[in-house]
This record gives structure tokens, sequence and C-alpha cells, in this order.
């Protein structure tokens, strides 16, 4: 589904606990932080090529497709769909040792890339085609990934 | 590569052995596949390794510990997927006339540090590569530990094709009847579907007995030419056609290509099946197989393996296999020795040495009759052929 990308302003939720992400927060390179930055300001940006015009991941320092450097940020042109999904039942980190069992979404947008992240609608098991709505999770210390929720959920 | 062959096998078996050193199993293996075919230390010139430090050694701790004068070694990044990669190259090495004979090592304390995906699990700093984790994890997200991508693949294959995950359990069923009958097993005991059926998830859709088991172990099979090996000791059993690991946009470690998982197309699941490479090379088939060996981290690599090399139509394995297919007796027996599900996880050695006695007719109560052509191939691709 196309959506308008003008209006896209993520809603926030704090992930559970007093956790800094220093242990579990990607690596992020210079040339990729246009993402994590705007996600603090509730954006979900990915890079558009310059060159063959695809919409790809937002790590890696160059276009999968065409080897092209340049790009642009551009709000998430379509609206993810759930791609696959897990349930945790054991906790591998201490950062989710209270919220077990927890699904993990692989959310889809459209051709382009695919995001991994966590499922906050309790109890309402995910459904593989289904439309939902990426929300920016924030840590303590201030770093933001995303989160998916019901299409339709308020928070 | 018809003129490469693998001369001697040894192991230690699988298990637990807090109190061995890395380089004592390395050692043990190595006596015992040097034993095995009547060659002497001296006689090895060349080493592959698997993995390395600190679950097991690097090449140049294993030469200087074990004493080895070498002109020839090399090591694979530490992760299971490349048992395949090290034997093909030791044999490109003897092919090409770097080494006469090299030691290929499989040496893994995988008891002696937590769990994979925890932090205290070597190489835990390696899930936040540029690219995400090995096994797509990321950390931030939940989505940890390699279970979480063969999970998440096997739950995209469960969609696509219309399937429910109860058929799974075939596979940890036949891979523990076939290691009910290996002395050197770690979980030997019988497994039934009502045990299987109990045991509980990890993370859905897989359940604890679609996991593999974490063992210690050590291996070290010995190639040569096949002309030097026909004078030795044992029956030489070839590698007779190869195919390496496959990378790419499309391809993803615990999964058919495909899926879509961790990558950015997708695209309707194919099977090359008789076009794959390794049987091109051969001109044999999939029917032609007397017994497959793969990795099996978790019990859907099996059904990926069988679909990837076409055994089985692509989305009809876990119906392919029902009834007795893959385990003792069965059309294709599939990892005879239990594999890493059973056996214990030895990142493929247990199923290469497992393959030679199987060509060597020295399997015991799980012999696959009149064997002749097995073949080693991966969810991710690699493949090799090996005739007696």
């Amino acid at each position: 589904m196309k959506t308008d990308p003008t209006a896209q302003t993520l809603s926030f939720v704090d992930f559970p606990g007093e956790f800094s992400s220093h242990t579990v927060a990607p690596y992020i390179a210079p040339d990729c932080e246009v993402h994590y930055e705007a996600l603090k300001t509730g954006k979900l940006l990915f890079p558009n090529c310059a060159e063959c015009h695809r919409t790809g991941p937002p790590n890696g320092g160059c276009c999968p497709w065409c080897g092209s450097e340049e790009r642009s940020w551009q709000p998430a042109q379509t609206a993810p769909v759930i791609h696959s999904w897990v349930r945790y039942h054991r906790a591998y980190l201490p950062e989710f040792n209270d919220l077990v069992p927890y699904e993990v979404i692989a959310a889809r947008f459209g051709d382009g890339p695919v995001l991994f992240g966590r499922w906050l609608a309790d109890g309402v098991t995910p459904v593989i085609g289904t439309e939902i709505r990426p929300v920016v999770e924030r840590w303590t210390d201030g770093f933001c990934g995303v989160a998916f929720a019901q299409k339709d959920a308020k928070s | 590569m018809k003129d490469v062959a693998i001369a001697g096998i040894g192991t230690i078996g699988f298990g637990k052995s807090p109190d061995l050193s890395a380089s004592a199993m390395a050692n043990r293996a190595f006596k015992a596949a040097l034993g095995d075919c009547g060659l002497a230390r001296e006689d090895v010139d060349g080493l592959v390794c698997h993995i390395g430090s600190p679950r097991g050694l690097d090449y140049d701790e294993i030469a200087a510990l074990l004493g080895l004068d070498l002109r020839y070694a090399s090591q694979t990044w530490a992760h299971g997927r490349f048992c395949g990669t090290v034997l093909q190259t030791a044999a490109m090495a003897i092919a090409n006339g770097l080494a006469e004979t090299v030691a290929c090592v499989g040496v893994f304390r995988n008891t002696a540090f937590s769990r994979p995906g925890t932090k205290g699990f070597p190489g835990f700093d390696e899930n936040f590569r540029e690219g995400g984790g090995p096994h797509a994890e990321t950390p931030h997200t939940g989505m940890i530990a390699p279970i979480g991508g063969a999970a998440m693949s096997f739950q995209r294959y469960l969609y696509e094709h219309d399937k429910t995950a109860e058929g799974l359990a075939a596979v940890a069923l036949s891979q523990r009847a076939h290691a009910s009958l290996n002395p050197l097993a770690y979980k030997q005991d019988p497994l039934s579907e009502d045990d299987y059926a109990a045991a509980p998830y990890i993370c859905e859709p897989l359940r604890r007995l679609d996991c593999s088991v974490p063992v210690d172990t050590g291996v070290v099979v010995l190639l040569t030419s096949l002309k030097r090996a026909e004078k030795l000791a044992q029956p030489p059993v070839r590698l007779s056609a190869f195919q390496g690991l496959s990378g790419g946009p499309n391809e993803f470690v615990f999964g058919r290509p495909g899926l879509g998982i961790h990558q950015r197309d997708r695209f309707a699941g194919t099977s090359l099946g008789a076009d794959e490479p390794v049987f091109a090379k051969s001109n044999l088939g999939p029917g032609d197989i007397d017994t497959l060996h793969c990795y099996d981290g978790f019990a859907p690599q099996v059904i990926w393996t069988l679909e990837r090399f076409g055994f089985a139509p692509v989305g009809q394995a876990l119906d392919w296999i029902q009834g007795g297919r893959i385990g003792p007796g069965g059309e294709l027996p599939v990892n005879t020795s239990g594999g890493h599900l059973s056996e214990g996880h030895s990142n493929g050695w247990g199923q290469t040495v497992e393959i030679v006695r199987q060509l060597r007719g020295t399997a015991g109560a799980r012999q696959v009759p009149n064997c002749r052509n097995a073949l080693w191939a991966t969810t991710f691709g690699d493949a090799i052929l090996y005739e007696n």
C-alpha cells in the first residue's frame, strides 16, 4: 500500500526496563548514521540509490544492485507487511529476560528492505501478509530502533 | 577432482570432555587417523583447520603443538558451515601440488562456553557486523542466536507451502533412530512422537528436539592423492565431484534460497536438482545417491537440503520424509550417524567420518547396503560427492 511520506512521523515506545543499548545496539558506520538519527525524530528513512533508484536496507555503504554510493535518504514509500515471525521462549540476552515469550517480526517494505523488530501487540499472534505499523523503540540511553505494532493500534 | 581421496579418519567421539584441552583432542584424533591408514606424522605436509581458537585451535597452534612440519596451511572463519570448504580446500591444495597429504582438523570445545547467542559465547561481536549477524541476528530487536534465523525461515517456508510444523518431527525421530545404532553418538535413547510433541519450544516454530546437541569433539580426516591412498591400509574414499558454498543476495545460511529472510529479493523456490553442479560433474543424479549427509544445526536444514538438491520437490519435503523414508532402512538414509541432532554438533565432521565408514562398509548395524555413492550437501549450497 502506498503511503504519504510527508505524513510519516512514527510514534515512540520505550524499551521495557532500564537498559543501556551499548551491548545490543548495532555498529553504525558514519555513512549509515542518517537512518538512526532520523529515527530519533520519528522518521523512518531508507537509502534510495541515485543511479538505479531502488530502495535498499539501512545498513551498508553502497547499493546492493548497482554498486553506487550516491544515494538520498527517503521515507518509506510503502507500509510494511509481516514477511515472517518467530516467538522466543528463551531469553538469550538479559535485556529480554522479563519479556519471554516475545515475538520478532521480519517486516518487508514493498520490494525494498526487510527490517526485524519486536512485536508490540501482546497476546496477538502475528499473521504473515498482514500490514503493520512501524514505531520507534527508544532505549534508556537514547538509542532508537524499530519495532512493530498492529496497523490500527493507538500506541 | 577424481585423483584425491580420504585415506584415514580419526575421532575422539562426541560428548562432554571438560578435562581435555583442544590440543589433546586434536592429538588423539590425529593419532587415530594416522593409525587408521598407516601414515606417519612426518608424512603430513598440509593442514586445513576449521573454526580455530578459542573453541578449537588455530593452524599455527596445531602445527606447533602437534609437531607438524607444514608447507601448506589454511583455516576458515569460525562457523560450522565450512566443513565442506575445508575438505575442498585440502583437495585443491593436493591437486595443485601445494601439499601431498593434508590433515583436515575439526576440534571443538562447545561445552566449555555459554550457549550460542549469549554474551559469553566466542564471536558474540559478530552480531554487530555491518550486514547483520551471520544468522540474521539483530540483538536490539531480540532477534538473537542462530536459532532465530532458522525459525524465521521455517515459519516463512510453512506459509509459502501451506504446511504445518508437525511433519518436521520425522527429522529428529529418524536421526535418533540412526543414532541408536551408533555407539559414538551422544544421544542414543529412543525418541517417540510423544517425546517430540512434549519438547518445549525454544524459538517457535522450532522445538528443543529440532536443535543440534552441543558436544566436544575432535576429528581428523587425512586427504591425499588417490594414487597414494591406494597403497595405504584402508580402501580409499574418493572425492569425485564438488560444489562450492553459495553466497549472494538471495542466499541465507539457514534458509532455502528465495525465502526472503535477511535478503532483499524473494522469488519462487526452485530446485536445481540433477542440474546442480555436483551432479552435472559426475553424471549422477539424486536417485543415484545411496546415503545423504547434511548440515543439521536445525531440523529444517534437512528439509531444505532435500529440496535444494532435488531429492524432494520444492515445498514437499515435509511430506516426502514421512514413513521412515530417511531413517534406517529407508529409501534415502540421511545422517546415518545421527547427525548434529543426535550424534552431536560436530560442524559436519561426524557426518564426514560416517560417510567414510559407509563407503568402506564398516558402519555396523547402520550400514547402508551396497553403499557406493554418498553425498555431503548443505542448505547453503556446498556439496561433495564421495565414492568408493
